[in-house]
């Protein structure tokens, strides 16, 4: 579904993306490991169009998406949940959810818009209960779940999701991983961004770990579980130390 | 198909995985390797500039003295303490290579050994005799865990000890033989010394590797044991056995190329040459953590095809090894390999599937002598039929050569038989 071949971006003179190359086949979930500053975010940024310093093949549905810009990167079907949920704190829930299909009103796609949203306040019961309360009220596990299911609102082919457990109480990013559970079996494809590897790697069906902007494992999640080079990874250990 | 998803992938979805895993592989080998942060400095090659599978060919190639000269762990990616598994060649020509595996190393090997071991008809009903020698050789090892994944019954035998596994063949009821080919034929002789016919024991299937055989060896195995026999390949510095293997259509063996990545070069000069022809196979390893290897030149002289295959797998195939760069000999300015030799030996009738070359100085000239066992029929006939048969068959092998040659027939079992693998030239010019 989504192939990128040999990526290379930058942030002026900095080379925060290095030869990357990555693969998401439909239905799946994968997840992008790896320490702070790694150049996780970056890439998923630059899948939705966010980074034009680049270069390298980015193909969705087997078209050249590397150009377009985000707003019609949402209309081939990308969608992200960005870090932090930036959601719109003055406006209701139900306003933010519907800013999500915004680009679908135009389509005269009002039925399956209202379907959507029935759907993901089924999948949040307490989005429904609190539809017209401003989201700056919301706790941060609430406006997580809001972030998710604006999201969702543009009724993506694929999810990117940029830690959605950052900042939340362990109990609540349990419930977090719930949800992702439930939307594969919506059958959801899924590229996620997860400093928590450990929970990540329990859901996702493959992973890569990256390293200083480099890809230097991809593998199947049940094996990665426990394999020392992910510990590499987030402790930026570069070195082996054979004899220590 | 033991692993379908891989083994019949779309091509083009496995070149994208390849380039994952050669790109991923690179930076772990250019971070942890010192050897290969020297190769790649020096070549003035940085791994993020491998952005096709076509690049591969500027980056060195890896050589076994590679090996010895970071004798013993100086190769390893990561820290010994990852390392669950050591494995190491003899060293009779130098010092021992020495090669580690992780624990998800030895998890990949056991899955692509199971691989090789379906796709030659062993099914988890099968009974497994390996009587490939058990230690530092990858064979015995590689083997047992990739049947055991395979869910087969595995009987550890290891080499040796001929009568104990022919009494264990029959008695076990052994339907997978695993050895070396040469090992196989003289098993069948210690059958036909003990009195047992092949028709007496349970045997199907004959998975043989570890040497260089011929089409006419393979025919002679399954004529006489009455078994399939199926070619596989590996090399203990790539993984061991699990490289590649046949399938029921024999028209060469499917490389796993979702963990390896085959090229094919001109020996000589080292450029990469286009499919479909023949040179030495290079290899660099996609999967291996503590022994990524890149560019590795195997010595074997082989081709590879690109040809779909009957059975539904995508993956490429490459030829039966032909022969080594290493064994090929230079006799008076002309390239012999001993399987050239074997092929006409083997097509006479009386002729026994066991040889020895011999290449020796006299004076500046090199001579090339061929022991060749015959039959009791042919060695203790009348002479005049004996030297009728040793006069056409040296001027076959003559011709085809190109070069004279000394052919010597002698008396049946007289060249020593090995568990392990043969050794078929002798060469005693001083070099």
């Amino acid at each position: 579904m989504l192939r990128l071949k040999s990526i290379n971006a930058y942030y002026d003179q900095a080379h925060v993306l290095k030869n990357v190359s990555l693969h998401v086949s439909p239905k799946e979930i994968v997840a992008l490991l790896g320490a702070n500053g790694a150049g996780k975010s970056t890439l998923l940024n630059l899948v939705s169009g966010l980074v034009k310093k680049m270069d390298g093949e980015v193909l969705f549905e087997k078209e050249k998406i590397a150009r377009l810009g985000p707003h019609k990167i949402v209309r081939r079907g990308i969608s992200q949940v960005p870090e932090g949920r930036q959601i719109f704190n003055p406006l209701t829930v139900l306003d933010n959810l519907k800013l999500g299909s915004y680009h679908r009103f135009s389509r005269g796609e009002k039925k399956t818009i209202a379907r959507d949203l029935d759907n993901i306040f089924s999948l949040f019961p307490i989005l429904h209960e609190r539809r017209h309360m401003p989201a700056g009220n919301l706790s941060g596990g609430e406006a997580q779940m809001l972030s998710i299911g604006r999201a969702l609102m543009s009724s993506p082919k694929l999810l990117l999701m940029d830690e959605p457990s950052m900042g939340l109480a362990p109990k609540i990013v349990n419930e977090i991983m719930k949800v992702i559970n439930k939307l594969r079996d919506w059958g959801a494809t899924i590229l996620l961004v997860e400093q928590n590897a450990a929970k990540a790697l329990k859901i996702a069906d493959r992973a890569y770990v990256m390293e200083t902007g480099k890809v230097v494992l991809q593998e199947d999640a049940s094996t990665l579980l426990g394999n020392p080079e992910i510990v590499r990874a987030y402790l930026g250990k570069s070195k082996k130390e054979i004899w220590e | 198909m033991w692993e379908k998803q891989y083994e019949s992938m779309d091509r083009n979805d496995l070149e994208q995985l390849q380039l994952e895993r050669l790109q991923a592989t690179l930076n772990r080998a250019y971070r942890s390797v010192r050897f290969y942060k020297a190769l790649f400095d020096e070549a003035g090659i940085i791994p993020e500039e491998i952005k096709t599978m076509e690049d591969l060919a500027h980056i060195p190639f890896t050589r076994k003295t590679a090996l010895r000269d970071n004798y013993p762990y100086g190769m390893f990616a990561v820290p010994l303490r990852e390392v669950v598994r050591i494995h190491s060649s003899s060293g009779t020509s130098g010092k021992p290579t020495v090669v580690g595996y992780t624990k998800n190393d030895l998890a990949h090997w056991s899955n692509l050994v199971a691989r090789i071991l379906v796709s030659a008809g062993v099914t988890s009903e099968d009974v497994i005799q390996i009587a490939f020698g058990y230690g530092l050789f990858t064979g015995g090892f590689g083997l047992h865990y990739g049947a055991e994944r395979l869910g087969a019954s595995v009987i550890p035998v290891s080499s040796g000890n001929t009568e104990k596994q022919v009494m264990i063949m029959k008695d076990y009821k052994t339907t997978v033989l695993v050895c070396t080919p040469s090992y196989a034929l003289y098993i069948a002789e210690v059958l036909e010394q003990m009195g047992i016919h092949p028709n007496e024991l349970s045997l199907k299937i004959g998975c043989f590797g570890a040497e260089t055989w011929s089409e006419s060896i393979r025919g002679k195995i399954e004529e006489i044991l009455y078994i399939k026999a199926r070619d596989n390949y590996g090399l203990s510095e790539i993984i061991g056995p699990g490289v590649a293997g046949e399938c029921q259509y024999k028209c060469g063996m499917h490389i796993n190329e979702d963990h390896f990545i085959p090229e094919i070069i001109n020996p000589e000069t080292g450029e990469r040459l286009p499919i479909g022809e023949k040179g030495e196979l290079v290899l660099s390893t996609l999967t291996k953590e503590a022994l990524p290897m890149i560019r590795y030149r195997t010595g074997d002289i082989t081709r590879l095809t690109e040809e779909p295959c009957q059975c539904g797998r995508t993956l490429m195939r490459m030829d039966r090894v032909t022969g080594r760069t290493d064994d090929m000999l230079i006799i008076r300015g002309v390239n012999v390999f001993p399987s050239q030799i074997e092929h006409v030996l083997l097509e006479e009738e009386g002729a026994e599937p066991h040889y020895q070359l011999i290449v020796d100085r006299e004076g500046a000239l090199d001579i090339l002598e061929v022991r060749l066992e015959v039959c009791d029929k042919i060695f203790y006939d009348e002479v005049k039929l004996q030297q009728e048969f040793q006069k056409r068959v040296q001027k076959k092998i003559s011709s085809v050569l190109g070069i004279k040659v000394k052919l010597t027939l002698i008396e049946p079992k007289s060249l020593e038989r090995t568990a392990g693998k043969s050794k078929r030239v002798i060469d005693k010019r001083e070099k």
